[in-house]
């Protein structure tokens, strides 16, 4: 395993719901990760970010890792969730919610 | 790429799919229903989408694809009630 790819699977390890994304959710620098931010930040709960323009070796390794070309990616417990499509689509259908609050053990909606 | 590109490559996996792409360049938003999908979830969909676009997304050459990806009953609003035969 990579170094990088060691580096991935710790962070995913350590962090119940984090987001791969271009910016962070207070500068994101596209669009697509400022939905995926903004729909977290909605739901009140905690969540770690990775910047990958600002770590580029994890931009080229995460795809491989999880099997999904395109950034945002989130995770919540180490699994791929997907991107901004399905971030926002999971949300609106109400299956977001239960899985962030399982996954970190927070009532949520601040 | 160009939409035909797009089209042509996501019906060569989903020859059944109603495609429509919008968009220019390397930013594409696509809505796509096909039967074919039917009992996969979201994030399969979307993987098995993008996995067309795998070499674009990661040289640049394709910057985002949006792809919202719903069956015909989906599509239709139905709801996803089973009818029981009695």
């Amino acid at each position: 395993m990579s170094s990088t790819e060691e580096k991935i699977r710790a962070q995913l390890a350590d962090n119940p719901v984090i987001l791969y994304m271009k910016g962070s959710p207070a500068e994101p620098s596209c669009g697509f990760s400022a939905r995926a931010s903004g729909v977290l930040q909605k739901t009140g709960i905690d969540f770690a970010y990775v910047n990958v323009l600002a770590s580029p070796f994890i931009m080229e390794k995460l795809p491989e890792v999880s099997d999904f070309p395109t950034f945002p990616q989130l995770f919540i417990k180490g699994e791929i969730i997907g991107g901004s499509d399905i971030v926002e689509a999971m949300y609106e259908n109400g299956e977001l919610m239960p899985m962030l609050q399982a996954a970190t053990g927070q009532a949520a909606e601040a | 790429m160009t939409e035909e590109e797009i089209i042509a490559r996501v019906k060569a996996l989903y020859p059944d799919a109603l495609i429509d792409v919008a968009g220019a360049d390397c930013n594409f938003e696509m809505y796509i229903v096909s039967d074919a999908m039917e009992g996969m979830g979201l994030l399969k969909r979307q993987q098995s989408i993008l996995g067309l676009f795998k070499d674009e997304l990661a040289s640049g050459k394709l910057h985002a694809l949006s792809v919202k990806a719903k069956t015909q009953k989906e599509q239709a609003g139905g709801s996803s009630l089973l009818q029981i035969q009695t």
